[in-house]
């Protein structure tokens, strides 16, 4: 049997993680191709109900990812999100939803070698917790029982 | 119905050593709403764009995506051909194959799937694309410079001389800046108060410019050509109109004990003083803080001796609001002082100073008149040490960075005293000599074979006083690290170039990004060195990092072009990637409900309260209205709305759930 | 009670406000929401500890709407959901006046906006020991047990919407459930679409919510969903120190930040 391989959806901003995960494939840095990037124009802009859509719809794991802080191109969109994620993040590990599944990074566009290490490491990490079966079947048998 | 056509590019075997075009192509050819769908060598060539073009018109293609490189490189490119085909522009999307996928893994079936799957997911948001039109907006034709130091006066200056209106606001009663301080400049060692003050000068004789000096920035609102900034004009108790520069008034002061900040504390001033003789405006100002007459009511002797009445006592701060077009920072920047040191005594010892004092140490019009004296006694030093690195390259002092100018007046100062002080010594303690620049190492050679300056490389470990002399300890690495101790007569630090006092609030007021140093952040390290992040907003000079005369002259003629450019257009054209906020027919008149929790997360101020009224003009609602020319499409307020009542273009909610859908669910 | 009935009897008479909400006898022994419009009516007006639910509620009601002045019974749970809907601009202070009431049915008079602020100011705070421990025994739940838990008990959600209908902060027009460009939550009832539901209604509220339990008591299955903002609203307390209908001017917690928010995840 072949080795599981994560889904896994990553939301970034326009202007650090998106150009740093740029600057990663500029430098030929290699990563796990499980990821698939969702560009953004700012952590500020991304909804958390597309980060429950995700794992309903059968990612294993997501990665957030903007600029650092006092980095962001619009001054302070992800100070609004970096809230919003303490918050969220508080309310799913209440509710019992896998927090580990969701990765948040600073990633400026400076640091295309850390792009290839977060997604890296996520990999191995949602590897390591498996496909997210309870939310995904949420979502696909059980809807009509 | 969407007719959608997909061009998978190789790039040359950029992609296509890695990704199997001609599958993925395929594989994209079967998405619902896809028409047509190829791979070819070079999407972005001549061949390449004509092919979409030609596409376009062939089957009627509602939207294309493109799966080439980054869409941050050549989404430009593409929508452009697009548009030349009479597609609206924004109904092409770029699926970004190359720098996210084919550059980053390796060859097999998994790199194909992704890239399949990046195309279908853009397939499916450029379905929900809508047809955009760019915003144009007026351009008010004048500029702000903030700051007259030599930065500010050559942006002012070009600008003034491409034809535009100037306003320049200093902080100070003069423009001048730092560079009006020294005495001469490395590496012609020409005398900087000739080179500049005729400059200076020439801003007050333009007839495009209005220059604004003792006055500060209160608040800046609006968007690239249509500023609106209030300026503070703090109260001189002069009428400017009026005075004609005599300078009685200042001879006449009783109150003649004041530190001179010009001289930076070793010299005094009178409570009515003009900065320094050469002075642009000539016209003095009064020191509230330390005038007899504010702080007992009683003296009015220069009211007395002015002929021309121009003293004003009651002057007011006054609040002018100007409308711009663009903005140049040109702040500068600001030196340590010496109590930043404890293990050189924070600045207790008098004979201890730092590089500008020198300058005007060394400066004819200083106070010394330009022979090198220290400062406790007046005696000429014999045996001076110059250190170089005072606090920068330090990171156990917060400042990692080189300070970039210090080791070439360093040399420079070495060069000076050994010109007035012929007997006598100069050593320098450094770290590495940096002199890169046209004439530079010349100069330092020039210091150390001609002047005879001792070199000596190493760090200064203390400083303190013995029997009238100063003893520095330091060390020698390259004599194997022994220690050196020299009795000196006067030390000079080279103390690290910081970020101006004030910048921060400053770049809060003009909403742009700065470092952790509080030095103002360009757009781009490379590319737009002279941009700040908010369009419209230029800076020039060492208020970005610490940088010598030409460099920041030469930032400063870059940012003047730049705003020329931007003068150029009688509109401009933006990008109308915005927010905005819904509308249905009455009596909901729109899903918003008014809570505004996204006036309090935009950073730009850009929405405001819309009030609908009735015929008999009272209140129904009051909605959030999203200003097209100020908002930068953050999305922000997007994802606060409860009500989703927001909705960004180029980033709705039905694209980026469709996005999400279309990786997972299909 | 008598006070109540006279201060509200007399902003009748005098016009100043064209409608008093407060409570009257229902069927049973029950209480219910009550409307007075005239003066003579304002005899029916009766509180008492059953009378508990948050009558901040039909301001936001088309009840309201076409009244230029309306006058409220507030205990405090009342004041402080007024106070939040001010900071939310859904109240204009010149159109409500506010007749406090304790928890006990004391009167505390006509209150203005700011001595609203300060009598919310002076009620108790935080999480009740029962709440305290229940979202304690949750906690203390592992990660699987509790997602289940919460499915399970989220599973006879009917969508009624009651939660919706009874909590003053839901006052928008058109609630994201029923947005359906694109469908963000599935209308259906089924443990899916009802965890969704629960999770956005969840974060809506979190920085807004005034702990005053009314979505818990109208749940026709007595789904504790309270506890999911009540939780956040400590959370927020502890993390952020903003706490929900202390103050008109409040801005809430998810639209307003701090550059040194402290979080220990993100990489």
């Amino acid at each position: 049997m072949s080795e599981f391989e994560p889904k896994i959806v990553a939301f970034v901003c326009n202007w650090c993680t998106y150009a740093g995960a740029d600057l990663t494939g500029t430098s030929r840095i290699k990563y796990s191709s499980n990821v698939r990037i969702v560009r953004f124009p700012c952590t500020g802009r991304i909804d958390y109900m597309l980060l429950t859509k995700a794992f309903a719809g059968g990612a294993d794991g997501i990665i957030v990812s903007g600029c650092h802080p006092n980095d962001c191109h619009y001054t302070s969109g992800n100070f609004y999100a970096r809230r919003r994620w303490m918050v969220f993040r508080r309310l799913c590990d209440f509710m019992g939803i896998d927090t580990r599944r969701i990765i948040f990074s600073w990633v400026s566009a400076a640091e295309g070698a850390k792009w290839a290490q977060i997604v890296n490491s996520a990999n191995e990490e949602f590897k390591k917790l498996g496909p997210y079966e309870n939310y995904h079947k949420l979502s696909t048998q059980e809807i009509f029982e | 119905m969407a007719r959608i056509g997909v061009f998978i590019c190789h790039c040359g075997e950029n992609i296509s050593a890695t990704v199997d075009c001609a599958k993925v192509a395929e594989a994209a050819a079967k998405f619902p709403g896809v028409v047509h769908s190829i791979d070819y060598k070079y999407m972005c060539s001549d061949p390449g764009q004509t092919l979409v073009g030609n596409a376009i018109k062939e089957h009627n293609l509602t939207g294309v995506v493109v799966s080439a490189c980054s869409p941050r490189m050549h989404e430009p490119t593409f929508r452009r051909a697009c548009a030349e085909a009479g597609l609206n522009p924004y109904q092409c999307e770029m699926a970004n194959l190359r720098e996210h996928c084919s550059w980053v893994h390796e060859r097999n079936e998994k790199t194909d799937d992704k890239a399949i799957d990046l195309v279908r997911m853009l397939v499916e948001k450029v379905k929900r694309n809508n047809a955009l039109q760019p915003i144009k907006v007026p351009v008010t034709k004048t500029a702000l410079v903030i700051g007259g130091g030599v930065a500010g006066i050559q942006a002012a200056l070009d600008i003034a001389n491409a034809g535009h209106k100037v306003i320049m606001v200093e902080r100070e009663p003069s423009i001048g800046g730092h560079m009006s301080q020294l005495s001469e400049t490395f590496p012609t060692l020409d005398c900087s108060q000739c080179i500049l003050t005729p400059r200076m000068v020439e801003v007050a004789q333009n007839p495009n410019i209005k220059l604004y000096t003792y006055a500060e920035i209160e608040s800046v609102e609006g968007f690239v050509g249509n500023f609106i900034v209030k300026i503070r004009k703090k109260a001189k108790s002069i009428d400017e109109s009026k005075c004609n520069g005599c300078g009685l008034c200042t001879t006449k002061c009783p109150n003649k004990k004041n530190p001179n900040e010009f001289e930076l504390g070793m010299a005094k001033r009178p409570a009515i003083y003009v900065p320094f003789p050469q002075a642009v405006p000539n016209i003095p100002v009064i020191d509230k803080t330390q005038c007899t007459y504010y702080k007992t009511g009683k003296c009015k002797i220069c009211e007395k001796v002015c002929q021309a009445n121009a003293i004003q006592f009651d002057q007011q701060d006054e609040i002018i609001e100007v409308p711009v077009g663009a903005i140049a920072i040109c702040t500068g920047f600001d030196i340590k002082k010496t109590d930043f040191f404890p293990e050189y005594g924070y600045g207790k010892h008098k004979d201890i100073i730092d590089g500008l004092q020198f300058e005007r140490l060394a400066s004819a019009s200083g106070p010394t008149a330009g022979e090198i004296r220290r400062p406790s006694d007046g005696q000429v030093p014999k045996k001076i040490v110059f250190v170089a690195c005072a606090g920068s390259r330090d990171p156990a002092k917060g400042i990692e960075y080189c300070s970039k100018i210090c080791c070439m007046y360093t040399a420079k100062h070495a060069i000076l005293y050994k010109h007035k002080v012929h007997d006598g010594t100069a050593y320098i303690f450094y770290m590495d000599i940096r002199a890169a620049g046209k004439n530079y190492d010349e100069f330092t050679r020039r210091a150390i074979e001609e002047d005879d300056a001792k070199y000596i490389r190493g760090r200064v470990s203390k400083i303190y006083e013995r029997d009238g002399k100063l003893i520095v300890v330091g060390a020698d690495t390259l004599m194997g690290a022994q220690t050196v101790e020299i009795e000196a007569d006067m030390v000079v630090l080279a103390t690290a170039g910081v970020a101006n006092q004030g910048a921060e609030k400053l770049a809060q007021i003009l909403h742009v990004s700065y470092d952790q140093h509080k030095f103002f952040s360009e757009a781009h390290p490379k590319l737009k060195p002279v941009e700040t992040n908010t369009a419209g907003i230029y800076l020039a000079g060492a208020c970005q990092s610490p940088k010598d005369i030409p460099e920041s002259v030469a930032a400063a003629s870059g940012v003047a072009g730049k705003i020329s450019c931007l003068f150029s257009n009688s509109e401009l054209t933006r990008e109308p990637l915005i927010a905005v906020v819904d509308r249905l027919a009455p009596p909901q008149y729109s899903s918003c409900t008014g809570c505004f929790m996204c006036q309090s997360v935009c950073p730009y101020n850009a929405i405001e309260r819309e009030e609908i009224k009735d015929r008999n003009g009272n209140l129904v609602k009051q909605l959030a209205f999203i200003n097209p020319g100020l908002c930068q499409g953050c999305g922000t307020c997007v994802a606060v709305c409860k009500s989703k009542s927001i909705d960004i273009e180029g980033y709705t909610n039905s694209q980026m759930y469709s996005e999400v859908d279309a990786l997972l669910n299909f | 009670m008598e006070e109540i009935k006279k201060i509200a009897k007399q902003l009748l008479s005098e016009n100043k406000v064209q409608m008093v909400i407060g409570f009257e006898k229902g069927t049973a022994n029950k209480v219910r929401p009550a409307f007075f419009t005239k003066p003579d009516d304002v005899e029916k007006l009766i509180y008492n500890e059953a009378c508990i639910h948050n009558l901040a509620l039909y301001l936001k009601k088309d009840i309201c709407h076409h009244v230029s002045n309306v006058a409220i019974v507030a205990n405090p749970n009342v004041v402080r959901s007024i106070i939040q809907l001010a900071s939310e601009n859904q109240v204009k202070e010149e159109k409500v006046t506010i007749i406090g009431i304790s928890f006990e049915g004391k009167s505390i008079g006509i209150l203005d906006f700011k001595a609203a602020e300060e009598f919310a100011k002076t009620q108790p705070k935080g999480l009740k020991p029962e709440d305290r421990a229940f979202i304690e025994k949750v906690q203390a739940m592992p990660m699987e047990e509790r997602f289940n838990y919460w499915v399970e008990t989220f599973s006879t959600c009917v969508k009624c919407y009651a939660c919706r209908a009874s909590c003053p902060m839901c006052y928008c027009g058109k609630c994201n459930v029923e947005t359906n460009n694109p469908q963000w939550i599935p209308v259906a009832s089924h443990k899916y679409g009802n965890l969704e539901w629960h999770i956005m209604r969840a974060m809506h509220l979190a920085g807004r919510c005034i702990n005053c339990g009314e979505c818990t008591r109208a749940c026709p299955v007595d789904i504790p969903l309270n506890m999911l903002s009540y939780m956040l609203t400590d959370f927020v307390m502890d993390e952020f120190h903003a706490e929900a209908g202390l103050s008109a001017t409040y801005a809430p917690a998810l639209s307003s930040y701090t550059n040194i928010d402290k979080e220990n995840f993100i990489k």
